[in-house]
């Protein structure tokens, strides 16, 4: 995240991470973060991840990784209007979720009346494989304009990105 | 309105600081998750919590997802 924004994740202090306690981190407490994007308007970040620790005696540096259980990474407009938002609950009891990762086009992106599925189009969900939050910084840093606040944001998110192949389970 | 471009100090700071991670107690998760309930959604903390667990709640509503990260902060 420092390779786009200065803020913060909030976690739980009291959590111990023990293996099976789910647990989340999210951004900015919650509120969209402001992107400086090149060119105007502002774009709009937020992020949330709930996860588990799980044990795996399957990898090398293990037995220990993290399990995520729910990602939500939204871009939004400064009225909240939604441009785009990942999401994956593959744990989800909600029959009205999807429990593959999809992609929601936002309401900000759409004519009012589209083509197909007029006013219920953002609802729909397109599938996508497993996002990374290295692909979502890369994702407005490349394709959204976002200033990168460090020259290296590159290797950074190259090596976040290795790290996320390496220990991702079907 | 803010600059567009970061400047040179801001990227300065981004390169000596890595982006923080606040950990928070969990009576400090339960008063943002009551503050970003009634924000979002116009409903108490206790209210989310109930209606979410119940199934009440619309779980694709991005405002509801949103809070609902928060709820982990908030419990044992």
């Amino acid at each position: 995240m420092r390779c786009i924004a200065q803020g913060t994740l909030i976690a739980s202090l009291e959590r111990n991470y023990a293996v099976g306690q789910e647990s989340s981190v999210l951004l900015n407490n919650g509120d969209p973060l402001r992107l400086r994007t090149t060119p105007p308007p502002a774009v709009y970040l937020s992020l949330g991840q709930r996860f588990e620790i799980v044990r795996d005696d399957a990898i090398t540096d293990g037995p220990y990784r993290v399990h995520t259980r729910e990602y939500w990474y939204q871009f939004s407009l400064e009225d909240g209007r939604e441009l785009f938002a990942f999401h994956w609950t593959p744990d989800a009891a909600d029959s009205r979720q999807r429990r593959y990762p999809h992609l929601h086009v936002g309401v900000a992106l759409l004519l009012p009346e589209t083509p197909i599925l007029p006013g219920v189009l953002h609802k729909r969900h397109i599938p996508t494989g497993r996002i990374s939050i290295e692909n979502i910084v890369r994702f407005a840093i490349e394709e959204l304009g976002a200033e990168p606040l460090i020259d290296t944001w590159h290797d950074v998110l190259d090596q976040g990105q290795q790290q996320f192949n390496s220990y991702r389970r079907p | 309105m803010a600059s567009q471009v970061p400047s040179q100090s801001t990227i300065r700071r981004a390169e000596r600081e890595p982006f923080a991670i606040e950990r928070i107690s969990r009576r400090e998760g339960s008063a943002l998750l009551d503050r970003q309930a009634r924000k979002y959604l116009g409903m108490s903390g206790d209210a989310f919590r109930q209606q979410y667990r119940a199934g009440t709640l619309d779980s694709e509503d991005s405002r509801v997802i949103r809070v609902s990260f928060l709820l982990p902060l908030a419990e044992n």
